[in-house]
């Protein structure tokens, strides 16, 4: 039998899952004739060739080299690459290099802050009060060092929804933004862990879908028990949550309760002393939970892709396009059988020949984006950039005492870094398509003349302008490495010749220094640089 | 239908890529008269915050003869039975445009707690992360406004007493006030003043970052210019455009016929003194060129942090108050109407709640949300009246109560943007611009 405080002591360190999943039966592992995650690329790469032949549709071509590192660079660490490493990518002859290239990402410390970043916007979607500063930076480093050492995801999400608060500061935001209260928890957790939009259903039956008022409130149930213990007299005593033996919810506008459900399964009884909390738990992240595994998969296929496999898990069997469906239960099920293993679900993703493809450009024929047989560009998310920005000029934001870390290891500092959280605030694009640009012109002013790229592109604090202040670079050099720097790519002849004419007509060299800086400031504002792509 | 009207998007597609040139600013006013004289249009917008709470009692609905009444005499008005305080002479001479709302009654008497309600139209709680109603409605406005400029400027705002109240919520940052001159919290925040003595007032951001020259500038935009024709003639995303054009009208933002707009030092110094030296008076003349160039919403906030927060020595505070206000808000209006631009602009003075009635024993008044008073004034208002009314102690309400919801329908409604408008929250729940009825007796 599974006590409640072992399952937790299980979660909460990571490392002895293998032994409690075997002991109840569960993990897969490589010698059951189950998939690499090579076979699965190439699985994947077949069903959708056969869609492209069915639709008799031509993806477009392959991207070059620094197409692909850059776009891999920000979906998974979340910066663009450093010139040295574009002229090293460019360099390298090994056909594997795109492969290896993911392996390298993938166990670089910047994932870890990246997906932590990722996904602290997804747990909580409103900037977090800046009262709660403290609380928003616990909460990054506590996903951040679980992405670092690639937890199960079952083992990731069950973590979260169990936390008890006290010295977890981080996990238990999650529940005091919500408020603790049941039907927001569960509005939240559906839609995250479950793909399923159930808060239209607080209030009434699903417009759309067979879900209803009843279904979202039993799924409620599961959190009514959710309690925080009152501070006593002005001692303060750190945020805790505990699972009290009492707390029901009721249907609105009635004195019914409404007893836990899970949602389309049975009932769940109180009073074996396991609490409605770890119960859930135990049912969301099983393996037989399709709704689990399909969300996640739908998530990440959308981190690469801009766009979700499937629109909406709401109402799966109606509307959308039935071979996506069966991609996304096959790469579930990959997801399943990997034991959750998110870092093999990336590299299945990422090595696919849908990943490597271009973005379309003018002239392609309309695609239909749901076959995924061209890439779609995504503005860079506010922390993308800011960190880009770091990236180029550390010294920029030396007078933060956070980021007093060596040079190429900020991935902790970043947890709590002012600066980024207020470039953050003021960035942050409305709701709507990740593929859409929708910031104002109060955000384009600021990376115009803001203190943040004002700082990176100053000719006497930019340590990248220094270093091309070196004699023994000529313009031409001066010139290619800003382009690699900023777009990861080489300038075209036709830029090659503007920017060095540019050069060539400064008379003093203030004025080149001058004039480097201004290429550098066009450059950071392009629309090539404000996309992955 | 007027053909001759171009667009807002005619209009940003002709201001082209350059950046510094001057030459649209000759044909901007020609432009701003054609927009005025279109059906389309919409109102424009001043929202005059009154942080702290400013007493009812000693300014629209005095008390005299009664003991909460306090030491300030009542006077006539020019609208016949419409009364004020006497510390706002100039403000009694323009009461025929003017409707004070003395019902108004709410439940929130703190003040994070109040400026939320007041802000939002709804009370700091739940899952929702309202904007305000100022973002909300320059929203609806900028639909149909021609200005290259912001389309909600909020000046001196004291943001720290409740950061989300003045926000935009679930509509994003794109929708975020461009702030000018933000107040710190606290009396020895002073706020910079000019070596005429007046207060400094600047937009974040719109002037080049400094040590950057003209020069550079427009070598920078030369660049920028030629890399994006390339991008954009290879790459058809409809969300590179976006990101182009955002940039272009940033720039156009940039130009030094546009940005001189918040360049007090353009007017005259009797001018300048006319509204009053501090940030309320010169943001109140900073409205007005805003006003006149197109920009649909305008806030300007009085009160110095808490500034109407009388517990103490209410007296001497609201004195001192009510003469900023008067010659801010006063030559503001007359200005506005010797333009022709009152008829189109509505203003509406409010604070988070009102004061007690009683005096308090430090000769203050308290925290009082019960029964208190805004005022409208403007386009779309039907001036020289006061609507509802207090009792003789000013403890309740007695006629014709209203809530906040019904105040913010009513500016909403005399803007031209239906209340009941909606917008869709990220997980797609629709929320209304305002709550409640419009009071249609002072509407116009």
């Amino acid at each position: 039998m599974r006590s409640f405080s072992y399952f937790q002591a299980v979660l909460q360190t990571g490392a002895p899952v293998l032994l409690a999943l075997a002991l109840t039966g569960g993990a897969a592992n490589a010698a059951d004739g189950k998939p690499s995650s090579g076979e699965m690329t190439e699985h994947v790469d077949q069903l959708l060739a056969e869609r492209w032949a069915t639709e008799k549709i031509e993806p477009t071509a392959t991207s070059s080299d620094t197409e692909f590192l850059r776009r891999a660079s920000l979906d998974f660490i979340g910066v663009i690459p450093r010139a040295a490493e574009v002229r090293q990518f460019l360099a390298d002859k090994d056909p594997a290099k795109r492969k290896k290239l993911i392996d390298r990402l993938l166990a670089s410390p910047r994932y870890a802050t990246h997906m932590a970043t990722t996904w602290r916007n997804r747990i909580i979607p409103q900037e977090p009060d800046p009262s709660r500063a403290r609380e928003a930076a616990a909460l990054q480093k506590w996903l951040r060092t679980r992405f670092a050492k690639n937890l199960r995801y079952d083992n990731l999400v069950g973590g979260l929804l169990l936390t008890n608060g006290g010295d977890e500061i981080g996990p238990a935001l999650y529940f005091q933004t919500h408020d603790v209260a049941p039907e927001k928890m569960a509005a939240s957790a559906a839609e995250l862990f479950l793909g399923v939009k159930l808060q239209c259903a607080q209030c009434h039956d699903h417009p759309f879908a067979d879900w209803s008022q009843r279904d979202f409130w039993s799924f409620a149930a599961f959190f009514a028990r959710v309690k925080t213990p009152q501070n006593r007299g002005m001692q303060m005593v750190a945020y805790r949550l505990v699972d009290s033996d009492i707390g029901e919810v009721h249907l609105p506008n009635s004195e019914e309760t409404v007893p836990p459900k899970y949602p389309r399964g049975k009932s769940a009884a109180d009073g074996d002393g396991t609490s409605r909390r770890t119960q859930l738990v135990f049912w969301l992240t099983s393996r037989d939970n399709h709704y689990f595994s399909r969300a996640a998969v739908n998530w990440a296929w959308s981190h690469l892709f801009g766009r979700p496999l499937v629109a909406s898990l709401d109402n799966i069997d109606h509307g959308a396009p039935p071979a996506n469906v069966k991609l996304l239960d096959e790469l579930a099920e990959y997801f399943v059988h990997s034991g959750f293993d998110l870092q093999s679900l990336w590299r299945v993703l990422a090595n696919t020949q849908a990943y490597q493809l271009k973005v379309s450009a003018e002239g392609d024929a309309q695609r239909d984006p749901d076959l995924f047989a061209s890439m779609l560009a995504k503005p860079l998310t506010p922390e993308q950039l800011y960190d880009s920005f770091l990236l180029l000029a550390p010294e920029a934001n030396a007078g933060n005492a956070a980021m007093t870390g060596p040079i190429g290891q900020p991935a902790s500092s970043l947890d709590g870094d002012p600066l980024r959280i207020e470039f953050a605030r003021r960035m942050r694009p409305p709701p709507g398509e990740a593929t859409e640009y929708r910031a104002g012109t109060l955000q384009a002013l600021m990376l115009m003349n803001g203190k943040t790229v004002s700082g990176v592109t100053a000719p006497d604090t930019s340590s990248l302008l220094g270093a091309l202040e070196a004699p023994f670079m000529t313009d031409a050099q001066r010139v290619e490495s800003l382009f690699l720097a900023t777009l990861a790519r080489t300038p075209d002849e036709g830029e090659r010749k503007l920017f060095r004419e540019t050069l060539a007509e400064c008379k003093s060299s203030d004025d080149h220094q001058r004039a480097l800086s201004d290429m550098f400031w066009a450059l950071l504002n392009s629309t090539e640089f404000a996309f992955n792509h | 239908m007027n053909t001759f009207m171009p667009t807002r998007r005619d209009m940003l597609a002709q201001l082209g890529f350059g950046m510094l040139g001057t030459t649209c600013a000759r044909w901007l006013p020609a432009f701003a008269a054609n927009v005025a004289a279109s059906p389309l249009r919409k109102g424009q917008c001043i929202l005059l915050w009154m942080s702290g709470g400013p007493s009812q009692m000693d300014t629209f609905d005095m008390k005299p003869g009664h003991a909460n009444g306090g030491e300030f005499k009542e006077v006539q008005t020019k609208a016949p039975g419409l009364r004020f305080s006497e510390h706002m002479p100039k403000l009694a001479a323009l009461a025929d445009k003017l409707a004070v709302v003395r019902s108004l009654s709410t439940k929130e008497g703190d003040h994070e707690r109040g400026t939320h309600l007041v802000r939002t139209g709804h009370p700091p709680q739940g899952e929702v992360a309202y904007p305000s109603i100022a973002c909300t409605l320059s929203k609806e406005l900028e639909m149909h406004a021609a200005t290259l400029l912001p389309s909600y400027v909020s000046v001196a705002p004291v943001l720290q007493i409740s950061p989300t109240s003045f926000g935009p919520g679930f509509l994003g940052p794109r929708y975020a006030p461009a702030i000018v001159g933000q107040q710190a919290l606290g009396p020895q925040a002073q706020p910079p003043r000019n070596n005429g003595g007046f207060a400094e007032l600047k937009l974040d951001d719109l002037e080049l970052s400094p040590g950057v020259s003209e020069l550079q500038a427009s070598r920078r935009m030369k660049l920028w210019t030629a890399m994006e024709k390339k991008y954009l003639t290879a790459g058809a995303q409809p969300s590179f455009e976006a990101h182009n054009a955002l940039y272009r009208k940033a720039a156009g933002m940039m130009r030094p016929a546009v940005r001189s707009a918040f360049d007090l030092t353009e007017e005259k110094d009797d001018v300048r003194k006319k509204y009053g030296p501090g940030l309320f008076g010169q943001g109140c003349l900073l409205a007005r060129r805003l006003i006149e160039r197109g920009v649909p919403f305008v806030e300007v906030a009085l009160g110095g942090g808490l500034g109407w927060d009388t517990h103490v020595d209410n007296f001497r505070g609201v004195k001192r108050l009510s003469e900023e206000l008067d010659a801010g808000w006063a030559s503001l209006m007359m200005e506005l109407d010797e333009r022709g631009l009152l008829e189109s602009t509505t203003i509406l003075w409010v604070g988070e709640f009102g004061r007690t009635p009683q005096i308090n024993q430090n000769t203050g008044r308290d925290h009082f949300p019960a029964a208190w008073t805004c005022v409208f004034g403007g386009g779309g208002i039907a001036g020289g009246q006061a609507y509802g009314r207090t009792s003789a102690d000013g403890m309740a309400v007695e006629e014709n109560q209203v809530a906040i919801g019904d105040v913010l329908s009513t500016l909403s409604t005399a803007l031209g943007v239906p209340p009941t408008r909606e917008n869709n929250t990220s997980s797609g729940r629709p929320i209304k611009v305002a709550e409640g009825a419009p009071i249609s007796a002072i509407l116009s």
